[in-house]
């Protein structure tokens, strides 16, 4: 199992592999002999707070898939037959084979869009770079299914509103949305946005001098990308390409939506139909997500080799020098050009489709015309669920990101910075979670706490503790890496002059941690805001969110109302991401993100 | 499944950590309920007053003309309950609307709605169960089979309601745990602006085999029976009325019409109102709202008609079983089923309840099949059946 430290955005300090941060790490620690009364505290916590919010969902998924129903039954009895089911038959290998499909296309692409448009903006002379900081940001805030839906008003063959210009002109369409090529892309345009954002801050905190050496020793623009700028930020896009492999292998919705017509569908798929057929079967739905983890420690195994690989470009100073943008010619209409053709499909065609269908009463393909208007969707806004809903995301998603960076910090602190027994076991469980579904692990939350005299159920702090479960890795390579930046140097001079643990934490390393933890927060937050696959299962009555509000109004045909709620999420959302710029300071896609 | 020691050790030290955050989002929910406690409780003994004292006040003379016909015994305790939670796998919206308009009625109790899809809803109410703290006052689901599961193991309070005895007998086989809120068929939903005349000649005359003609080849929508259960009941219940033989050669045919596959109802009946497709077997439901937003649906309905009810009943051990009474009194009641018409677009159980829903004004409306021209199905053959139906299902679409 990989550690923490593999799996989310690697630094510009740290853009060596695993094995060499683990060596700063070690130089870095406190040297001090045995374990003392805040040594255990510290210890303690930690062993506690994994147990609670990643061990026991896990725990009780594992048992509930070795169960004859559901553990909410009451009297289960112990039972092989979901794991026969699942390991002992065939019927699974070609959603397995789909599922791996759709995350390596979805994967390869969206690391090449998104780092190529990532070092185009931060080092070429590529134009309107600021106008493409926004385009790779807007995608992320909004839900991929609702998205996924603007395309099928977009580009359905018969009623699409892009086939509809070539009705007109050759009479026949030219998009299917409704193919497996139609998931497939629908999907990059939402996760290309990870591997810009992963990868933008290594390519402003590169050191210009490498590259600019290897262009005075006869280089050209393509070498030097190829020999020095990629192995420089690969750490980065091995970290960007887990996650998307994670998190794309694991999406149902947009199969659902889109392959389901053209017969394709995925593994996630096939575990949302064990839970929405009647009566559900729980223990197969639990028993498919571990072939999901499976599916993870892939893209895991692949992420390890990568950086592993790297390991001999180490450290790159952060520090003393001013990144300049080279001059690419002609490229630069390519890179233009990739840009502007992801602006308009990620975002100006689907938020385009999405305000028009939120005015309208139902979508109505080709036949749109003027009696199809309407301002019925937004007097939705302000009833009772809505205002309820409202008041929720809002605890939910100041709470959870808050929580996760809290923990985050003080994790990676009894990582990097102490020699307590057993602290490297933190990192390891950590990265447990990374590779479970969201709705499995959501069930797994459900298992865990029905029964836990923990007075959670029913709350909406059941939502908190799976998002706080799932998103941890986030934040705590985010910890991890920044630490790794701030040199021991000045904690140690901060202890020479008499300050103690707790002094120093609070006077030196906690306030050189606070941009990177905004960084941190924005990120989980984002994720959060929109997040529906562990919500579905959790909420529970006073406990609405609104993407559980959106997910509803669609599953019951108020698909333009969906429109109008979804977009003041992505409203809300574009709000929260600025104030937080506003009063800390924090870029998302600037150098000090790290 | 037991409490473990490790559950309890871990939750326990948990328990310090976020105590302080638990606390504070808990109290507040605690002060809220005891202020709507403590109004519930001054109206209640308000309402006493009222009888003993100076009976013929307004408050009297206004819960007394709302609440004619119910039980004293049940009506009393109700108020000074002034709360329920309801959990429903209906539409959110739709819920909510008829909460609100229950809530209009007896303006003194206050209704939680709680929405889930039907299998979260059960496993939500079953860890309820399991845990001994019976959150719902009243349950409503969609599957009238795992509500029948429900009935056995004792999870309904026994409950019958004035209004049951207008339900046809057949719809009564729950009584007295639980009661059908609503009739669902499937209809046959077709654009009528898209289709030619004689495709409209197809559909009227020929039925279900529609489905099956060339006229519609690559132009019909159907719904994934594996993900959505009213697809299941459709199919399930023409194999029942039709034979299996006939069933497989009928699909096998349908199969070759090469149609397309949607995961529910929504998209499928979207599909159709943006003309995507031409024509698609749906829940009546979605078509009609599609109608009433305006779009070119239309719609009949052949024979044999698959359908299958909702069912609610009052939760056993419900912490407001009085309210929860007074509720499904007056869901069940001809009121409440003429509102639930009304608020979600469904066909009411009750026979003496008129239907009042849009699709009935339409042009090309000619009437709809009655509760005794519909086909339900036999549940326990329906849940000893499903492997041999998916069997059968499967071999028509094998890439499906």
């Amino acid at each position: 199992m990989a550690s923490v430290t593999d799996i989310a955005p690697t630094s510009v300090s740290s853009s060596d592999g695993p094995e060499p941060e683990e060596r700063v790490a070690a130089k870095q620690r406190f040297s001090r002999g045995g374990l003392g009364a805040l040594d255990l505290a510290v210890m303690g916590l930690s062993v506690v707070v994994m147990g609670i919010f990643v061990l026991l969902p896990l725990f009780a998924l594992a048992f509930g898939a070795l169960q004859d129903q559901s553990p909410t039954a009451g009297d289960t009895n112990w039972s092989l037959r979901a794991v026969q089911q699942v390991y002992g038959s065939t019927q699974y290998v070609g959603q397995i084979i789909n599922t791996f499909e759709i995350a390596v296309w979805v994967t390869v692409f969206a690391l090449a869009i998104g780092t190529t448009m990532a070092w185009a903006v931060a080092r070429t002379d590529t134009p309107y770079s600021g106008f493409f900081e926004i385009m790779f940001l807007a995608p992320m805030l909004m839900s991929p299914f609702v998205g996924a839906t603007a395309w099928v008003a977009l580009a359905a063959p018969e009623s699409g509103f892009l086939n509809a210009i070539f009705w007109a002109l050759f009479d026949a369409p030219v998009f299917n949305v409704f193919s497996k090529t139609g998931v497939i892309l629908v999907m990059i345009l939402y996760f290309t946005p990870y591997a810009y954002l992963f990868s933008i801050g290594t390519f402003r905190g590169m050191d210009p001098s490498l590259e600019e050496a290897a262009r005075m020793t006869g280089a050209n623009n393509v070498q030097t990308l190829r020999r020095i700028t990629l192995p420089l930020v690969k750490p980065s896009i091995a970290a960007a390409g887990l996650l998307i492999f994670v998190l794309s292998s694991e999406m149902f919705s947009i199969p659902g939506l889109l392959g389901r017509p053209a017969g394709y569908t995925n593994l996630p798929y096939e575990i949302y139909l064990q839970i929405r057929r009647s009566p559900p079967d729980w223990p197969v739905a639990a028993a498919l997500g571990t072939v999901l983890v499976w599916v993870a420690l892939v893209g895991m195994y692949f992420y390890r080799r990568m950086t592993k690989a790297s390991k001999r470009f180490v450290t790159i100073s952060g520090k003393g020098f001013r990144p300049h943008r080279m001059n690419i010619g002609k490229l630069k209409y390519a890179t233009l050009g990739l840009g502007l053709t992801y602006a308009l499909l990620a975002n100006i065609l689907p938020y385009s489709a999405l305000i028009l269908g939120s005015f309208l009463k139902y979508m109505p393909g080709r036949d749109l015309n003027l009696t199809h208007f309407t301002l019925d969707n937004y007097t939705y806004i302000g009833g009772r669920h809505f205002v309820q809903a409202t008041r929720n995301t809002l605890v939910l998603s100041v709470t959870t990101p808050t929580m996760i960076v809290l923990l985050a910090v003080i994790l990676a602190f009894i990582v990097l910075r102490t020699q307590i027994r057993g602290r490297g076991l933190i990192d390891t469980i950590a990265t447990f979670p990374v590779a479970v579904p969201g709705i499995v692990f959501g069930i797994g939350v459900l298992w865990a706490y029905f029964l836990n005299p923990l007075p959670i159920y029913g709350t909406i702090f059941l939502i908190v503790f799976a998002y706080v479960g799932r998103y941890l890795p986030q934040g705590l390579r985010i910890a991890s890496s920044a630490l790794l930046q701030i040199h021991k140097d000045l904690e140690d001079s901060a202890r020479i002059h008499g300050a103690n643990t707790i002094q120093t934490l609070r006077r030196i390393t906690l306030p050189l941690l606070k941009a990177p933890m905004l960084y941190a927060w924005i990120l989980v937050f984002m994720l959060v805001v929109r997040e529906i696959s562990a919500a579905i299962v959790l909420y529970g009555p006073g406990s609405l969110i609104l993407s559980v509000l959106i997910w509803d109004l669609m599953d019951f045909g108020r698909v333009t109302t969906a429109y109008a709620v979804g977009l003041l999420l992505t409203l809300f959302v574009l709000i929260i991401v600025l104030i937080v710029r506003r009063f800390f300071g924090i870029d998302l896609t600037k150098r000090d993100a790290p | 499944m037991k409490n473990n020691p490790l559950v309890g050790l871990l939750a326990g030290v948990l328990g310090v950590i976020v105590g302080a955050v638990a606390i504070v989002q808990l109290g507040s929910v605690r002060s809220d309920i005891e202020a709507v406690r403590a109004a519930n409780v001054a109206l209640s003994s308000q309402v006493a007053e009222s009888a003993d004292l100076i009976a013929g006040t307004s408050v009297l003379a206004d819960a007394l003309e709302r609440t004619q016909g119910i039980d004293l015994e049940i009506l009393l305790p109700a108020i000074d309950e002034g709360k329920l939670t309801w959990y429903t796998a209906a539409a959110l919206e739709a819920s909510n609307l008829q909460a609100q308009s229950f809530m209009e009625r007896y303006p003194f109790i206050e209704v939680e709605v709680f929405r889930q899809t039907g299998g979260p809803l059960a496993e939500r109410f079953n860890a309820d169960n399991t845990r001994g703290e019976i959150v719902a006052d009243v349950l409503l689901h969609s599957s009238p089979s795992e509500f029948g599961t429900w009935v056995d193991q004792g999870r309904f309070a026994n409950y019958i309601p004035k209004g049951a005895a207008d339900l046809p007998d057949s719809l009564r086989i729950f009584e007295p745990s639980g009661y059908p809120d609503r009739i669902v068929t499937i209809a046959l939903v077709y654009n009528e602006q898209l289709v030619t005349p004689e495709q409209e000649e197809i559909i009227k005359t020929k039925g279900w085999e529609a489905l099956a003609d060339p006229a519609f080849k690559g132009r019909v929508a159907l719904v994934d029976p594996a993900l959505a259960g009213s697809a299941f009941n459709h199919y399930y219940i023409m194999s029942q009325e039709l034979g299996y033989d006939y069933m497989a050669d009928f699909l096998a045919r349908v199969s070759a019409n090469d149609p397309v596959f949607f995961a529910s109802n929504v998209p499928a009946s979207g599909s159709v109102g943006s003309g995507e497709y031409l024509i698609t077997p749906i829940v009546e439901f979605f078509g009609i709202d599609q109608f009433a937003l305006g779009a070119p649906v239309a719609m009949t309905w052949p024979s044999p008609v698959p359908a299958y009810y909702g069912t609610m009943g009052v939760v056993e051990g419900a912490p407001n079983p009085n309210a929860a009474r007074l509720f499904v009194e007056w869901f069940i009641s001809e009121e409440g089923q003429r509102a639930w018409v009304r608020n979600y677009n469904v066909k009411s159980a009750n026979p003496n309840v008129t239907d009042t829903r849009a699709h009935i004004r339409a042009p090309w409306f000619t009437g709809q099949p009655t509760l005794a021209e519909s086909s339900f199905a036999d549940l326990e053959q329906q849940a000893a059946e499903r492997d041999k139906f998916f069997a059968m299902f499967n071999a028509a679409f094998p890439s499906r």
